[in-house]
């Protein structure tokens, strides 16, 4: 289990570098930045002299060991609209109300999906498993963005229920965003669920424990579920990233001001650098995350943990 | 002992011949998939409503009733076709009108027009951008599944870093190099998802290149590339088609997400996700333009997740727990 740890660590220190080489690259096909910060009307000389400054005088080598290592401090120079403020200050600071979406949605998705898929499982081909198996049909069909748009409509533009964008620490706030942001996930973990479930009844444990003479709910709960579940966990792992990602739109949607409204806002400005560190945090946030789930899972799953 | 030889011989040969017409007779793959459709009504149900997209896709000049970009400022914001709204700035209720049967936006656009002309873009990059990512993806899983070694450990540590952008992060992230514009979204798209097609197809071939029939190809001399194009690639088809028909859903819903940030296509086609994006500002008052593009986003993603389903039953049901 130690080797395959360390293994998976190295792997993911891999994929960071990965991802900030990638970053490099998306840096220097995006232009010189310097006719970003100086614009049009700017003479040579000052286009010469930020050039030097920034370093973009010394050959590519030089800059992208440069880039990595500010990289790996958290530098990634200073945001171009927010003059003076380091872009992964920015980012930072919009970070947690991103995470506390996903983190709500994440939680959501799991409960709901995990019973629905539970139910729709043991109650197979009845009316419930139908209707289940149906909204899950539409939950992946649906696009995020236009639910959010719809729920904004019935409840807070027809209803008056809930406000219909803003950020505030307050249940109202989130009921929405995260309802958005969690119905492609949910769909998707319902029809696992039920499928994970149905696989592992038709197994040789789960007859020898009805043939006991155990209660059904002994059986789902106590036996079924388990197995169920350690599958369950990579792919909840997954769709955290997924939910990191899909909150660049949602957040949009509901002006959430997070770190998903910051990149477009900031592609759309030709920001660059915050785009930069955006970019990087959502995906080695990803990359940790997978590691994470990954530890978790030879943790779970005895067979892993004692080979 | 010569008899009882010859009886077991011709039982043998009676096996044989048995087992011969039984697969003679076995139905194709794709004869099986179709026989399977038609017991399928709801896989018929979404081969019908794709078709119809695609109908009205390809014939949008012909079945358009308007010019999807004539504006007509007198008639802005008219609303569908047998409902009521107030027409715009003031308080009066105005019937919607069967010359715009799904209504108008901000600037007198025929949205029904629009919806037409946007199933183009919707169907155009969904399936090419899914094409090029799986001829890329097969491409490279296929060399890195035959050859191993350097080029395989090159390729799967590149997928493991494309695979550490969330699908649609990647999209933004190489949109905001790239910008805008059909081709670059179709690029964009494309290389956002070559890597679970590399993956589908390394561990199809890692299986495959232990089988006899590749050692005996090889044996009689075989070309690589022969064996790789016509024996082997052959045979991992089935779950590229079916991951690809789910691509092509999730691709028309990534297409019309950026669109919706305004890193899509561009303003001046119209699109599902540009008229949603659009209709957002009027949500309180003009309900139709933003509910009715993300209706047919819907149904076309439904009709195809409907077909996708069916193919993975009807041609590979080890797929099926694969969700």
């Amino acid at each position: 289990m130690a080797t395959y740890i360390t293994r998976r660590l190295l792997q993911s220190l891999f994929v960071i570098w990965g991802v900030i080489t990638a970053v490099f690259i998306i840096t220097n096909l995006t232009g010189d930045p310097v006719d970003l910060m100086l614009g049009e009307t700017s003479s040579q000389e000052d286009i010469e002299r930020l050039r030097a400054d920034l370093g973009l005088d010394d050959p590519l080598y030089v800059q992208y060991f440069r880039f990595l290592g500010d990289a790996v401090q958290g530098d990634f120079q200073e945001s171009l609209r927010f003059g003076g403020f380091s872009s992964m200050e920015i980012v930072l600071d919009r970070y947690p109300r991103t995470i506390a979406l996903a983190g709500c949605a994440l939680i959501l998705s799991v409960v709901f999906s995990i019973t629905l898929g539970t139910i729709a499982a043991v109650r197979r081909g009845g009316l419930i498993d139908q209707g289940v198996m149906l909204l899950a049909l539409f939950g992946q069909a649906v696009p995020n963005f236009w639910l959010g748009i719809m729920l904004i409509l019935v409840f807070a533009v027809n209803f008056g229920w809930l406000p219909s964008s803003g950020y505030e620490l307050s249940w109202k706030y989130f009921i929405l965003p995260t309802i958005t942001l969690a119905v492609a996930g949910m769909a998707r973990l319902t029809r696992l669920t039920r499928s994970g479930m149905l696989d592992v009844f038709s197994a040789d444990y789960i007859r020898t424990a009805r043939a006991k003479g155990l209660e059904d709910r002994s059986v789902v709960m106590g036996h079924a579920f388990k197995n169920t579940a350690i599958p369950l966990v990579t792919v909840i792992g997954l769709d955290f990233g997924n939910l990191l990602a899909g909150a660049i739109i949602t957040e949009q949607i509901f002006v959430w001001n997070g770190v998903g409204q910051l990149l477009v806002d900031s592609i759309n400005a030709r920001d660059f650098p915050v785009v930069q560190a955006a970019v990087f945090i959502i995906a080695a946030s990803f990359v940790l995350i997978n590691l994470i789930v990954d530890i978790l899972y030879t943790w779970l799953d005895p067979r892993i943990r004692l080979s | 002992m010569a008899k009882e030889t010859t009886i077991q011989g011709s039982a043998r040969e009676a096996e044989l011949s048995h087992l011969f017409k039984e697969v003679r007779d076995r139905p194709s793959g794709f004869r099986r998939a179709a026989r399977m459709l038609r017991k399928n009504r709801i896989g018929i149900i979404g081969a019908l409503v794709l078709l119809l997209v695609a109908g009205a896709a390809i014939f949008a000049p012909i079945i358009a009733p308007h010019d999807p970009d004539a504006a007509d400022i007198t008639s802005r914001l008219t609303c569908p076709a047998f409902t009521s709204c107030p027409r715009y700035g003031t308080s009066e209720t105005i019937e919607g009108s069967t010359n715009h049967l799904l209504g108008t936006d901000n600037l007198g656009r025929d949205i029904l027009s629009r919806l037409i002309y946007g199933a183009r873009v919707s169907l155009i990059v969904g399936i090419t951008a899914v094409v090029l990512g799986a001829a890329a993806g097969s491409s490279l899983g296929l060399i890195s599944g035959f050859y191993g070694g350097i080029a395989d450990s090159l390729i799967m540590r590149v997928g493991d870093i494309f695979l550490a952008f969330p699908y649609l992060l990647l999209a933004i992230a190489i949109v905001a190099v790239l910008g805008g514009g059909l081709l670059n979204v179709i690029i964009v798209l494309a290389i956002a998802g070559w890597v679970p097609y590399a993956r589908l197809v390394r561990g199809s071939i890692l299986s495959a290149r232990e089988q006899e029939y590749v050692t005996a190809a090889r044996a009689i001399g075989v070309r690589d590339s022969v064996l790789l194009a016509k024996h082997m690639l052959p045979n991992v088809l089935t779950p590229i088609i079916v991951y690809g028909t789910f691509a092509v859903a999730a691709t028309i819903i990534a297409e019309a997400g950026l669109s919706f940030l305004g890193l899509g296509v561009g303003t001046k086609i119209p699109t599902w996700g540009n008229m949603l994006s659009d209709g957002r500002a009027y949500i309180s008052t003009a309900w139709w333009l933003a509910t009715i593009p993300g209706l047919a986003i819907m149904v076309t993603v439904l009709s195809i997740n409907l077909i996708g389903d069916w193919l993975r039953d009807a041609l590979d049901p080890q797929l099926r727990n694969i969700e």
